[in-house]
């Protein structure tokens, strides 16, 4: 039965030479002799695995690798979830609940000191520890939910087998939606995966989720879940992927330039501890003021070269943290690249940056280009007079830009904790497409002086809905979202022979009545349009986000609709004087760019269907 | 019936929803029942059909213990000589073993020793093992009494059971019992070094807090 494997050359070897006789012989055979020692049965090695036998293990291993990763997904969760915990405490001293910020006290809540972190909760916000051993002392035993938290993770990963978490996968940051993926995603509600939710805690977080997607389409519990990282994250998780940008950046770009990628060997782990630190002490705290300024002279390039040639080396990430998690992720380059240099003046006190060019924008336009102009911007704690735009070069998806943007009053601190927002946008009359945007922590410059980059957009909003990352942003981002999303599905009938446009709802509308609601309705008009429709829907009384479902016939030519534009406004119903003006949008062949222009092809193209998209609503008013 | 163990297979593994996940592994020498037990365990079958494992093979089940799911990864190893390099490579990742023998074949238990030596080389220092002598329901061609068996456990330190995998017997008690000392080491290591859960999962930054006014902050 067992196989010995044992060989009938007793005694040899397996690093056996042959002896002059033997190769003599070969040599008159005129054969390759490897054929004569590939016969060779060696006694010390068992006998190599038959085919089958060896397919038989593969596919066990490759059973056992599908549970590890799902296992290492899971793990990933579970960090992520802590991490979150971790990242959104309100405590600020000594006197507050470190986890929900709330005062101890008489009238306050119940203290309890955490037995692993020494640091005081909330009884609310810690459990009780019964099952340790120490009970008996009678002394009352807290954990706080962090530290709880963190025991439940050390068991629920075999951490504290191993001593050391697994290798685990965080849940992916962001996906990057194409365009041509969003029509199928629209079809699908996001109440058809909400019962999936396993238990108490991620219900909670769903229920944010919600909000912060602002009844958004979602595709499945897992995009539901990234949604969530994105929106409970804030500085130190954009860090890390942006440091995974780079690194994947410098491993696959092979652009000439990229030979000069200077570098930075930065203990980001500190730089995370600063930029948590900062968060939890809520950054509200009389921030330094920085000031900025843009000038539009040209680079001067001979000497930015120098720079770049000087430095050269290797990007380290130091934080195992990232490490593990970055190895698993992606980046997606399709929303193009940026290129830049960072220069940082330690005595003036100024950030100096070198925008060179943007390569490979997705085309907003009918014929293929965009107008695109980039946002700057110091996070968090954005301030309208921090911002610095470039000019818009028109007509390019690789647009020189070649401009000195200065920043002031940056000082060392803020290094560590800030982070230049780059934003690419796409100029057009009737508002501003979001064509991408990057996030380059300015902690590098704390070891480095000058840093050369060259980045990959990322898409973090999906189509043209609303922002999800943290208020910071929202609040940066204002002028592009504030006036609330519209949700319109758009078919061209071609029995009737006419445009069917169903109104299906809109969000975040602005409050203008002094109640701190609307009393919105909408209307729309082709034009233009022989017939002269217009059409209103009805008024949703007091309410932001309303929902309309209601649908409005214009009866055109399908080889018309090309030239054609739907204005689409949205209006705050007043009695006794004007109705106010709450946003508006133009959809069409002429009149409109990005999304708002596919939703219009995708109609034309695909008649009898109906096309349902998102869009933004702006402050034209133009429009009406 | 491979059919139906697959799907089987499929609906375990794939099942999320359980609190932790221990690795075991069955080992001993070639054809004392390591497979048969595991089949009985993982899937309640039984066949008297010899096949040798090729290499290594793995079930998962899931279990209710002590109010907590527990995945059960079981790896099943083969006991002839050719494949140990294989199933070495599987011991480092495993928290508890079930050492095998067959109470009618001397052989088996003479090389239990060597098996520990095994388990002592490749795995985790703190892996739980426990004896288990089977083919109980044999009693005619007994060779080990159960006295020999436990007076070996106990001279290794370990928890000694005799089964069948044929007539079921302890089958399902040797897993709870190996999950129970596993979760019994499990927690008291949390509570041993309380401090290691936390500074295992961020190591670097425990130690590089900032002091002073971050320190209030910290988010331990």
């Amino acid at each position: 039965m067992i196989d010995s494997g044992g060989g009938d050359e007793a005694g040899s070897s397996r690093f056996v030479c042959p002896n002059d006789r033997q190769l003599a012989l070969r040599a008159k055979l005129e054969r390759g002799w490897s054929v004569k020692t590939s016969t060779f049965r060696y006694k010390s090695s068992p006998a190599p695995l038959r085919d089958d036998e060896q397919t038989a293990i593969l596919e066990v291993i490759r059973r056992a690798e599908q549970l590890d990763l799902m296992e290492q997904e899971r793990v990933g969760k579970l960090v992520e979830r802590l991490e979150n915990m971790r990242r959104h405490v309100l405590g600020r001293n000594a006197s507050q609940c470190l986890l929900c910020g709330d005062r101890f006290g008489i009238l306050g809540s119940k203290k309890a000191k955490c037995m692993d972190c020494q640091r005081f909760t909330c009884q609310r916000c810690a459990i009780e520890a019964t099952s340790i051993k120490q009970k008996r002392l009678g002394k009352d035993l807290w954990l706080c939910m962090i530290c709880s938290e963190t025991r439940e993770i050390w068991k629920k990963s075999g951490a504290w087998f191993f001593k050391g978490l697994p290798k685990y996968t965080l849940p992916k940051q962001n996906s990057v939606y194409g365009p041509n993926k969003s029509s199928h995603r629209n079809s699908r509600r996001y109440k058809n995966v909400n019962d999936d939710s396993s238990s108490d805690e991620d219900n909670r977080l769903w229920v944010q989720t919600q909000k912060n997607r602002r009844g958004s389409n979602t595709e499945s519990m897992h995009d539901a879940a990234e949604a969530l990282s994105q929106s409970h994250s804030s500085l130190p998780k954009s860090l890390g992927r942006q440091m995974s940008a780079i690194e994947t950046q410098m491993v696959k770009d092979d652009q000439p330039l990229r030979k000069h990628v200077s570098v930075l060997t930065l203990d980001e782990t500190k730089v995370w501890d600063d930029v948590v630190g900062e968060n939890s002490g809520n950054s509200s705290q009389a921030s330094k003021e920085s000031f900025a300024s843009r000038s539009t002279s040209e680079l001067n390039w001979s000497d930015s070269k120098g720079d770049e040639k000087r430095s050269s080396s290797i990007c380290s990430v130091s934080s195992s943290i990232f490490k593990s998690s970055n190895e698993e992720r992606k980046v997606d380059s399709s929303a193009g690249t940026v290129e830049l240099a960072l220069t940082y003046d330690p005595i003036n006190l100024t950030l100096h940056c070198s925008l060179y060019r943007a390569k490979n924008l997705k085309p907003m336009d009918i014929n293929g280009l965009a107008d695109p102009f980039c946002k700057l911007n110091i996070l968090p704690d954005a301030k309208t007079y921090t911002r610095l735009r470039t000019k818009t070069v028109h007509k390019s998806i690789n647009p020189e830009f070649n401009e000195n943007l200065t920043f002031y009053e940056i000082n060392e601190k803020n290094l560590a904790t800030k982070s230049l927002h780059i934003l690419v946008l796409d100029d057009d009359k009737y508002g501003h497409d979001y064509m991408g945007e990057t996030n380059i922590p300015l902690a590098k410059l704390r070891i480095q002086n000058t840093v050369y980059l060259c980045l990959p957009l990322e898409m973090l909003r999906t189509e043209q809905k609303g922002p999800t990352l943290s208020p910071d942003l929202n609040q940066w981002l204002d002028d592009l979202w504030s006036r609330g999303q519209i949700l319109l599905s758009l078919c061209y009938n071609t029995k009737k022979r006419s445009l069917v446009v169903r109104v299906v709802q809109c969000t975040n509308l602005l409050p203008m009545d002094n109640n701190g609601y609307s009393d919105p309705f909408v209307k729309l008009y082709l034009k233009p349009d022989p017939y002269h429709k217009k059409y209103k829907t009805t008024i949703k009384w007091k309410n932001l986000n309303p929902v309309y479902n209601e649908e409005f016939t214009f009866e055109t030519r399908l080889t018309e609709l090309a030239t054609q534009n739907l204005n689409v406004t949205v209006w705050d119903k007043d009695y006794g004087k004007s109705n106010d003006y709450l946003g508006g949008l133009v959809l069409g062949g002429l009149g409109s760019k990005g999304q708002r222009l596919k939703h219009w092809l995708d109609m034309i193209h695909y008649p009898d269907h109906y096309h349902e998209f998102w869009h933004n609503l702006t402050d034209d008013t133009q429009l009406d | 019936m491979v059919f139906t163990g697959d799907v089987k297979f499929q609906k375990d593994a794939a099942d999320q929803n359980f609190d932790y996940m221990f690795k075991l592994l069955i080992i001993g020498n070639s054809s004392v029942g390591k497979t048969s037990f595991l089949f009985r365990y993982a899937d309640d079958s039984f066949t008297s059909a010899f096949v040798s494992t090729v290499g290594i093979d793995f079930k998962v089940k899931t279990v209710f213990r002590h109010d907590k799911r527990v995945k059960l990864q079981i790896w099943d190893t083969a006991g002839q000589e050719r494949y140990r390099t294989i199933t070495t490579a599987y011991y480092r990742g495993a928290m508890g073993f079930i050492l095998m023998y067959d109470i009618t074949n001397e052989e088996s238990f003479n090389s239990v020793q060597d098996w520990v030596t095994q388990i002592k080389t490749y795995s985790w220092d703190n892996a739980q093992v426990i004896l288990v002598g089977n083919k109980c329901d044999m009693e005619d061609e007994r060779v080990i009494s159960f006295e020999r068996g436990k007076q070996l456990a106990e001279q290794l330190g370990v928890e000694f059971f005799e089964t069948s995998a044929k007539e079921n017997v302890n089958v399902k008690a040797v897993f709870e019992r190996l999950v129970d000392i596993i979760c019994d080491k499990m927690s008291d290591s949390l509570d041993a070094d309380p401090t290691l859960g936390s500074a295992g999962i961020m190591p670097t930054r425990l130690t590089n807090a900032p002091q002073g006014a971050q320190a209030a902050n910290c988010n331990c």
